[in-house]
């Protein structure tokens, strides 16, 4: 790589480093630190192919390997196991905890990787579907149905019961 | 009222909205691209003198280019093996390494570390970062269960050489009443784990018997007949041949008035390489399992 290269991966990292590292902590579901290392190594491969990819879309690229090895590895987390399980526990836990956004955030957690991911680039990012799909790797209609059934499960298990609670 | 979709758009903003990229992550992300190759070649590479042991210097004789004379120019490169730092308080963990010639590099919290990478063992040169972690808090709903092989009223008489309990369990999360652990494979990062087991008794019992109902595969579990299924994540279930990121091998089978599942990562799966191997293991691990009353 020139030097010129190297001081606009330099610039790259500085300008997108915090929001890839907020799409990975939302993605993955994971603490700040496990979330670095992820970042940290999407980078890697990001790094690795500098010299072809920084005139294209470095950042498309970036983030795509961020939100793909974000659902990969929240997939190996135990966390999955619980929702592997078609249903929850007839009492859900959020019933201990009154405050909406942590009940909300807390169901976002549980829902499928991918299912989070979308919501995730839908919502947080505020991606076109046809964008999310194209991170994603998978169809239109996947992100379409996929929003609606993330956001139906929000709605049910969170709304329900802060109706419930007013 | 506000739509669940403006909701989780201000969840996730003030969620994340704290969150800044590390300093320093370009260099970072240099050195890890450095370090890689680096411990590429250190596996890659033939022969080693000496035998191991934590923080020795290491004489690494690489293999000669073909065509020169082997006896008169072997090239002598200094590394260092890791130290095994796994389950020393951070403090003590990052003085060993640096003792080593080591740079510790601590994404710990109080308590101990729970991984480290590289891993104990493996040849870096001097100076170079070892990243230490530690598992952020896990529910220990059923306290320090010693081995962990014991716990809702079963026992697993057989485990893999490589698991050791995750030191982590809960009660109730997957119905009334259930309890599950998993054994993991030592410094792996956390939360990758080798086995989950889960014991589900009075109503909890439900979904397991749903689970073999659908199950076509049907094995013999010693005391009982159980069924043997690669689960994807959204649930359907396929045949056991079936692999990837998202299958989950798993065995389900009743156990007198219990019903017991074991489910085996997929990365454990993928490394078992091979369906026989990963049969061969949740039913060794299966067939192992007593009930202690």
């Amino acid at each position: 790589m020139t030097d010129e290269d190297e001081a606009a991966f330099d610039e790259f990292v500085a300008a997108r480093s915090t929001s890839l590292l907020r799409t990975a902590v939302l993605v993955c579901g994971a603490s700040v630190h496990d979330a670095e290392d992820l970042v940290q190594h999407a980078l890697e491969k990001v790094y690795r192919h500098w010299a072809r990819i920084r005139e294209d879309n470095p950042e498309a690229y970036a983030r795509r390997v961020v939100v793909n090895a974000a659902i990969s590895r929240s997939r190996r987390r135990r966390v999955i196991q619980e929702i592997t399980f078609a249903r929850l526990p007839d009492t859900p836990a959020l019933g201990a905890d009154p405050d909406l956004r942590d009940s909300l955030l807390g169901e976002l957690r549980r829902l499928p990787p991918r299912m989070r991911a979308v919501l995730v680039l839908r919502y947080w990012e505020d991606r076109s579907e046809a964008d999310t799909a194209a991170y994603l790797g998978c169809s239109v209609g996947t992100v379409k149905s996929q929003a609606a059934r993330g956001l139906a499960r929000l709605r049910e298990r969170v709304l329900d019961l802060e109706g419930a609670l007013r | 009222m506000s739509t669940v979709e403006d909701l989780l758009r201000e969840a996730m903003s003030r969620e994340v909205e704290d969150v800044r990229g590390p300093e320093g992550l370009a260099a970072a992300v240099r050195r890890g691209s450095r370090a890689r190759r680096l411990r590429a070649r250190a596996v890659g590479a033939a022969l080693v003198v000496a035998a191991f042991g934590g923080g020795a210097a290491f004489l690494l004789v690489e293999p000669e280019p073909a065509g020169k004379n082997a006896a008169t120019s072997a090239s002598v490169v200094t590394e260092v093996a890791v130290p095994d730092v796994v389950k020393m308080p951070p403090e003590q963990a990052s003085a060993r390494l640096e003792q080593a010639g080591l740079k510790p590099v601590l994404r710990t919290d109080p308590g101990e570390v729970t991984s480290q990478d590289p891993a104990a063992g493996t040849l870096v040169k001097p100076g170079t970062e070892i990243q230490l972690y530690s598992a952020r808090k896990r529910a220990q709903h059923l306290g320090d269960l010693g081995d962990g092989r014991a716990f809702g009223g079963i026992r697993l008489t057989y485990l893999p050489d490589d698991l050791r309990w995750g030191r982590w369990s809960v009660k109730d999360t997957f119905g009334v009443t259930s309890y599950s652990t998993t054994y993991d494979e030592p410094g792996h990062p956390q939360g990758y784990y080798g086995l989950q087991v889960f014991v589900f008794e009075g109503k909890a019992t439900e979904d397991p018997a749903k689970l073999l109902e659908k199950m076509d595969d049907r094995v013999d579990v010693g005391s009982a007949e159980g069924g043997i299924a690669s689960v994807h994540e959204t649930g359907s279930l396929h045949d056991l041949g079936v692999t990837g990121e998202l299958q989950t091998p798993t065995v389900v089978w009743p156990l007198g008035d219990l019903w017991v599942q074991i489910k085996m990562s997929p990365d454990r799966a993928a490394k078992l390489g091979g369906t026989d191997a990963v049969k061969e293991e949740l039913l060794k691990v299966a067939r192992g399992v007593e009930r202690t009353g």
